[in-house]
């Protein structure tokens, strides 16, 4: 559920990303717009969503889906 | 539309994090270019002048640790060199904002010891200046917008040691949707006409039952808000907008109102269209469109009533109905923050509008209980008058390219750069149309330029005519003083084109109704110049200069050349 939102606010962002596999983890850099700015926006585009807020060092550390689901959960929570 | 393509640059003192949701607003109307962080010079010097400019400053990032005024000036100096040599270079519009803000504390204020609220002071007054000598320089204080959401919302130190940014994602956010509202102005004009209903709407009550000394109107509490609301719409007429009574009512209640009511701000006169009835409300709306020659998109409505609202929404959706809340207290201020009656600048022309429009119904009124038009017209005097471009009407001509959607057979929306540009060469034929008759003088409302291609051919770049004037065959005489100037320069032939656009619909037949024919792909005068037939192969139409025979040119005949 978390992770579909997530895509879902990845896909807005990018829209020529696609995901094949939503179990899979992928990485800044997997695709070409996701790159190390489109990541900060992506990270803002999430806190806006799931109304939380990410330390400078998160917001320089997280870099894979599976990173990101779990500091948001740990957050909502 | 032309505007998509346009080309919209941002840049700051800070970086400004392009791609950001935050931007989508903005994205509406351009194609943002965001540069590097901390090149604005660059961008200064080197962008496009047919491209639109953004610039954001903050003070802290350019103000560090100074002693006085003399080093601030110092630092804003290359700054505004910068500003004016772009206004000097490009017509395209050059929006400046600027930030002061800094966590401060309460003494610091008091002892105005503030040094970026000092520089924003001395920036302010420079932009002021300038302003006045640039139409297309734009400039406002950011924190005044940020206001409105909580300025420690709209700045964010993170993003700061993050990435250089300034700003939140919200105060982004309020940026681009200021900047979009900026941009919608500069390129679309204000609504031109309020819609507005009586009961509970201009004052409290109900006038049919209550009766006049009931409604509650200026004396306290709610009827000093009704009050209120009505000054704001009194100045919001004052500055050009149209106001129009739709209400169901008997009109004798009402006009007793609007005639004998002490606390009334708004007048009878102040009233261009009154449609008191029973009929359904749209039903009246669209009359008064037609009536006055202004499509349904350049109307409000304003009405007290949820049902009559939502009527509006569902069976006139053009029309741009305002959602209120009952409490009438907020009103006064609610119509202060609709951003689409306000304009940048008023005009003269914007001033005398009221009057104008009353003008026009008269006339389409009178005209239409007359059987012999033509001898109607001849009857009334018409006066036009050709006048060339020049410094004092270049601004008029603006406005008659940037408004005119009606009657304008290309709508080419020359900025006054091309203007001058094509009075350089001297060989084109430009002129503007004022008339005058007997229901007043209607100003400057025709504007006519052809473009000679060559030594036997002249192409129509503009053909328009302002709607207050529609129906008089003004149009007609317009064509003939263009042909006549062409024989004059032994132009063998004209070449004019119809562009079809969004609401230019009326002038389709105009060409051919004055006996121009269509060009056809075999036909020689298919010029290769006319590079991308804008108009499409089946919009161009020429005619023999000294042939053709203008039609309808007798109602004119009067007027001594």
């Amino acid at each position: 559920m978390l992770r579909n939102k997530i895509l879902n606010i990845l896909r807005k962002l990018f829209p020529k990303i696609k995901i094949k596999n939503k179990k899979k983890d992928y990485f800044v850099g997997d695709f070409k717009d996701w790159d190390s700015l489109g990541n900060l926006n992506f990270l803002m585009s999430l806190e806006k969503k799931f109304k939380i807020r990410f330390t400078i060092n998160e917001m320089s550390e997280l870099k894979s889906l599976w990173q990101i689901e779990k500091v948001i959960k740990k957050k909502i929570k | 539309m032309s505007f998509l393509k346009n080309k919209i640059n941002i840049t700051s003192t800070s970086f400004l994090i392009p791609n950001s949701e935050a931007w989508k607003d903005l994205n509406k109307f351009g194609q943002l270019k965001f540069s590097e962080y901390g090149n604005y010079q660059d961008v200064f010097l080197n962008c496009n002048t047919e491209e639109d400019l953004v610039f954001i400053i903050f003070f802290q990032d350019i103000i560090k640790n100074l002693q006085n005024d003399n080093d601030i000036k110092k630092i804003i100096k290359p700054i505004l060199d910068l500003i004016l040599n772009r206004c000097r270079n490009s017509n395209n519009p050059i929006v400046i904002c600027s930030s002061s803000w800094t966590s401060t504390n309460i003494v610091k204020v008091i002892s105005s010891d503030e040094l970026f609220y000092q520089a924003e002071k001395i920036f302010e007054n420079e932009m002021i200046k300038l302003k006045k000598l640039n139409k297309n320089l734009y400039y406002f204080k950011l924190d005044n917008i940020f206001y409105d959401n909580g300025i420690k919302k709209s700045f964010d130190s993170r993003n700061w040691y993050l990435i250089h940014c300034r700003l939140s994602y919200d105060g982004l956010n309020t940026l681009s949707s200021c900047l979009s509202k900026i941009f919608e102005r500069i390129k679309y004009p204000p609504s031109k006409v309020l819609i507005l209903d009586c009961d509970n709407t201009l004052w409290g009550g109900v006038i049919g039952e209550d009766g006049l000394k009931n409604i509650k109107l200026g004396q306290d509490g709610v009827g000093m808000a009704y009050l209120d609301f009505q000054k704001k719409i009194k100045k919001i007429n004052d500055e050009g907008t149209l106001l129009a009574i739709v209400s169901k009512n008997n009109l004798d209640d009402v006009l007793d109102v609007f005639e004998n009511h002490q606390m009334m701000i708004l007048r009878k006169d102040d009233i261009t269209a009154f449609k008191v009835n029973w009929k359904e409300k749209f039903s009246n709306i669209k009359e008064i469109s037609q009536e006055l020659g202004l499509s349904l998109d350049s109307f409000v409505f304003w009405d007290d009533s949820p049902i009559e609202r939502d009527k509006i929404i569902r069976l006139l959706p053009d029309v741009k109905t305002i959602n209120l809340k009952d409490d009438v207290t907020q009103w006064p201020n609610l119509i202060d923050s609709l951003d689409c009656f306000s304009k940048f600048t008023i005009s003269l022309e914007d001033k005398k509008k009221k009057i104008q429009y009353k003008i026009r119904s008269k006339f389409i009124s009178d005209k239409k209980q007359t059987k012999d038009i033509s001898k109607y017209l001849m009857s009334i005097n018409l006066k036009p008058k050709i006048l060339t471009v020049n410094e004092s009407n270049i601004s008029r001509t603006i406005q008659l390219l940037k408004k005119t959607n009606q009657f304008n057979l290309t709508t080419r929306r020359h900025e006054e750069k091309n203007i001058y540009a094509m009075l350089k060469k001297k060989e084109n034929v430009m002129f503007l149309v004022s008339l005058s008759d007997n229901y007043g003088d209607h100003g400057i409302v025709g504007l006519v330029i052809a473009k000679i291609i060559n030594n036997k051919i002249a192409l129509i770049d503009t053909f328009l005519m302002s709607c207050r004037v529609i129906g008089r065959y003004l149009e007609s005489w317009m064509l003939n003083s263009l042909i006549n100037k062409l024989r004059q320069k032994k132009i063998k032939y004209l070449i004019a084109e119809y562009i079809p656009a969004k609401k230019n619909f009326i002038v389709k037949n105009f060409l051919s109704d004055q006996g121009l024919k269509k060009i056809n792909e075999k036909n020689p005068l298919i010029p290769k110049y006319i590079n991308d037939l804008d108009a499409g192969i089946d919009n161009y139409f020429f005619c023999e200069t000294e042939k053709i025979i203008i039609k309808n040119l007798e109602v004119f005949k009067n007027v001594k050349k």
